[in-house]
């Protein structure tokens, strides 16, 4: 058992090696010493609504991780699994240490605390890793599987870890170019098979831009434009480098294109300025559809959409120039919308992208039809 | 026109969050005053910053004193500053919510300041593109009358195209009668289901989730019932004194300040049965039958069904405080109650034969808000009393302020040799903030929206608040009859005057020690 002053150690997120068949062991015997004293001052509260199983290929992204679960735990206290994978190195190792993240409640006063396991494995052992996975979830309470890199429906380690999944959470932002469209066609499929929901943080970064484009048409005199739409216009910053963005405008005009029952008919990239073009059909007519790359700092997402519609109507969202905390948005029609308003837009942390998905247990068919859309557009615009 | 259909948005499908209102134009009656500066003007404020107010959103400040629309913007600013939950102001964000900022001077009895208003909207309108109105009446209550009539007069109050909406604070009257009164008004001038009467008790997250805890969740009705419960207490408990509002809290009592509204807002969803949907007047149909079934006080009866007490000099949290008599513009002879005890029963088959006491009072030890359900004890003891004590009854317990929650108090067996068997009572405690580790929005924000969408659910509906005072008016009418003889009769930073432990004692029962 260890001494006090290592669970303080522990409290304050250091991380301490245990033997894998004792881990709930150590973790029952911290919670226990924990209760009975108070750390910094504050009581010590376990607390776990889920299981978060986060996948990190390598040290680096270990790290990035741990950063995230620490900012993410405070709004949904877990019990996070980290299984840090080296496949292809040197002889079989697993190894296990177990930590804590905790934050003062908003109220209270209360310590809450939220308990990590990271397994580090190596070799052969990467194979067998969701066995030692398996019994350390926490019972009857949902399990996310986070999968920070490109799912790899080959892999093992990933299809066991599903089969015990209720969510798989990805980033489709980190897709490499030359993988993205078999990436992004492997998640659809996984996501129409419905064993498990499929979450991707670049659908969730799309959370506010969709809510300001519906915000549009929530009133009579709007509504009757959003089926007179002529065109869409995107911009997407680069990804990273110079590389743009595209899958997550694709996943806004994949959205627009389910909800409103657009038929896909050509598209490709034009040579002129690398955008990507495409024409579609609505009910009454063509839409013409275009996600423009322009400079931007990687991972601005979105900077603007603009909707077009019959009678020289606009709708747009544009970041704020002045304050990149804001988009501008404006209704231009005959009869109102009213002058162009600033709304508060932050670029969202990948810990609040993350705590947006963990609230969600059902599956997403939006994501999943804007998907399926999104996938038909990536194949024309190859 | 006076709810808003849902416009079908297919784009709305699956969305996270809930739809925006439709443009709308919002008219602060006694925009200068305390409660517009501390409460609305912050409150819409944070949700512009959310973008959830609509495209094409003004509000028009109405108010006795004379200023330009610059001042009153100025003014707003200073206010939000101060009282916004999120800082610093998000400049571009406040900029482009103070352009749509508007004062109009006017007494609130001149005809001609109400036709310069139905001017004033129409040009604003003209310009958003927004006809949908709604009233916000943040002035004292004596004002309400004359303020509904002359929007009456002033043919603003219905509009065939669009929605026309008004919100009254509290206190909504002063007995049954005046309320009566004051809903006769309201109805001359607007329909019942365009008056939203705000409770910003309602608004809370937590008094929600009684309704949620409820009926979301399989295993408590079965228990919900006079054969498992023993009995109720609802505490409203303030650590605050009257904070300069001695002129009105002389008049109104807890009684008037806290019990008829707040308080049998809680009884009446602690109570109630599940509504066939969860539609606005579904479930205030389910509230005013509880209400209704509350077993009248006969004037005679008003003191043995309640204990009256009054707060002396004492300590709060280390501080001596004055007394209620001591306080600023209050009566040095005052007989206003700042506490009350309350023990009433529901006549129903659910309830029949439960006590549910309610106890709120001003200067108590700490501020808290709780309903605990008290439950019989088992029907046959198998342990034998310990520590000369008995076994505690299981008690689940609903905090709504401050540290929101839900515990559950139940025996479990101290470790120890099986021949000196002792038990103790424990509690399993669920925390909002343990659990949901964020801030909720502020009540006043949530209401204002629920107001815009047309959604009246959290607002009490006319029936309601007449059942409310239909109660409660008979027990002023009794203390009228028996003045308390024995004020200042706690003390400060105490938990009320003795007589309550003894109204409580009586019935063989203790308030729970908070």
């Amino acid at each position: 058992m260890a001494a006090p002053s290592e669970y303080s150690a522990i409290l304050s997120g250091e991380a301490r090696p245990v033997d894998v068949v004792a881990i709930e062991g150590e973790l029952r015997q911290l919670w226990t010493a924990a209760a009975q004293d108070a750390f910094e001052g504050h009581p010590v509260v376990r607390a776990c609504v889920l299981n978060l199983v986060a996948y990190a290929p390598g040290d680096d992204a270990a790290r990035h991780i741990n950063e995230v679960l620490a900012q993410v735990s405070g709004r949904h206290p877990s019990r996070s699994i980290v299984i840090v994978a080296e496949p292809g190195t040197g002889a079989p190792l697993l190894q296990a240490a177990i930590s804590a993240h905790c934050q003062i409640a908003p109220e209270g006063g209360k310590q809450v605390c939220s308990e990590q396991i990271t397994l580090r494995a190596s070799g052969p052992a990467v194979g067998e890793l969701h066995s030692t996975v398996v019994p350390l979830l926490v019972p009857d309470l949902p399990v996310f599987l986070w999968w920070h890199e490109e799912p790899s429906l080959g892999s093992h380690l990933f299809q066991e870890l599903l089969e015990t999944s209720d969510r798989l959470i990805v980033d489709s932002a980190d897709f490499a170019p030359e993988s993205a469209a078999s990436s992004l066609a492997a998640l659809q499929r996984l996501a129409r098979e419905g064993t498990v929901a499929v979450s991707d943080l670049n659908w969730s970064r799309l959370n506010h831009w969709r809510e300001l484009v519906a915000q549009f048409f929530d009133t009579p005199p709007a509504r009757q434009h959003l089926d007179r739409l002529k065109s869409v216009s995107v911009e997407v910053a680069p990804v990273r480098g110079s590389e743009p963005g595209f899958i997550e405008g694709l996943l806004l005009v994949g959205w627009l294109a389910s909800r409103l029952g657009w038929t896909l008919e050509k598209g490709g990239k034009r040579a002129r300025d690398g955008a990507l073009a495409f024409d579609l059909r609505s009910a009454v007519g063509s839409v013409h559809v275009e996600l423009k790359p322009v400079p931007g700092r990687p991972r601005e997402g979105l900077l603007s959409v603009l909707l077009g519609a019959a009678g020289g109507v606009s709708f747009s969202i544009s970041r704020d120039a002045e304050d990149y905390a804001c988009v501008v948005v404006a209704a231009g029609m005959r009869d109102g919308g009213g002058p162009p308003r600033a709304v508060r837009m932050d670029l969202p942390s990948e810990a609040a992208l993350l705590c947006e998905e963990l609230e969600m247990l059902a599956d997403d068919s939006v994501y999943r039809e804007a998907l399926d859309e999104a996938v038909r557009f990536m194949e024309v615009g190859r | 026109m006076t709810v808003q259909e849902p416009v079908d948005n297919p784009l709305r499908v699956g969305m996270r969050s809930q739809r925006t209102p439709e443009p709308n134009t919002l008219v602060i009656f006694g925009a200068t005053g305390d409660l517009t500066q501390r409460k609305l003007i912050p409150a819409l404020y944070n949700l512009a910053l959310e973008g959830l107010l609509p495209g094409g959103f003004s509000v028009v400040g109405f108010a006795r004193r004379s200023k330009t629309n610059e001042l009153f913007r100025s003014e707003m600013k200073s206010a939000a500053d101060q009282h916004s939950r999120t800082k610093p102001l998000q400049a571009s964000v406040w900029d482009g919510f103070a352009s749509n900022l508007h004062y109009h001077q006017s007494e609130f009895t001149d005809p001609e300041g109400f036709a310069a208003l139905a001017n004033a909207l129409a040009k604003i309108e003209s310009k958003t593109g927004a006809c949908n109105r709604l009233y916000y009446l943040a002035t004292p209550p004596s004002y309400y009358a004359e303020i509904a009539g002359r929007l009456s007069e002033a043919g603003l109050t219905r509009n065939d195209t669009a929605w026309t909406r008004i919100i009254v604070e509290k206190p909504f009257g002063r007995d049954l009668a005046s309320a009566a009164e004051l809903n006769r008004t309201l109805n001359s001038a607007f329909d019942e289901d365009q008056v939203y009467r705000i409770d910003h008790y309602l608004g809370k997250e937590t008094v929600q989730n009684i309704l949620v805890f409820r009926f979301a969740n399989g295993i408590f009705e079965p228990i919900w019932n006079r054969r498992y419960i023993d009995h109720v207490q609802i505490t409203v408990a303030e650590s605050i004194g009257v904070e300069g509002r001695g002129p009105y809290y002389e008049r109104a009592g807890v009684i008037r300040d806290i019990v008829q509204n707040h308080a049998m807002q809680l009884l009446s969803l602690a109570a109630m049965e599940p509504p066939a949907t969860f539609e606005p007047n579904a479930v205030r149909d389910e509230k005013v039958k509880v209400l209704r079934a509350v077993r009248p006080v006969a004037l005679e009866d008003a003191d043995r069904f309640t204990v009256r007490g009054q707060y002396g000099p004492g300590a709060i949290s280390g501080r001596k405080v004055p007394g209620y008599r001591e306080e600023e513009r209050v009566a040095a002879d005052s007989t206003t109650e700042t506490y009350l005890a309350l023990k009433l029963f529901i006549d129903n088959w659910r309830w029949a034969g439960v006590p549910f006491y309610i106890r709120s009072g001003k200067r108590l030890p700490k501020p808290v808000t709780e309903i605990a359900i008290v439950f019989r004890q088992p029907p046959l003891s198998l342990f034998p009393a310990t520590g000369g004590s008995s076994i505690e009854p299981n008690v689940l317990s609903m905090t709504i302020q401050p540290d929101e929650g839900i515990s559950l108090k139940f025996g479990s067996k101290v470790p120890g040799p099986q021949a000196a068997l002792r038990i103790r009572p424990v509690e399993m405690d669920f925390s909002y903030g343990t659990s949901f580790g964020f801030a909720a929005a502020d009540a006043y924000e949530r209401l204002l929206l629920e107001a815009m969408l047309g959604d009246s659910t959290l607002f009490a509906r006319r029936d309601e608040v007449e059942a409310a005072w239909a109660f409660i008016t008979p027990i002023i009418e009794g203390w009228a009859n028996s003045e308390p003889r024995r004020f200042p009769d706690y003390e400060a930073g105490t938990w009320g005057p003795d007589a309550a432990d003894e109204f409580m004692s009586s019935d063989g029962r203790k308030w729970r020690r908070l």
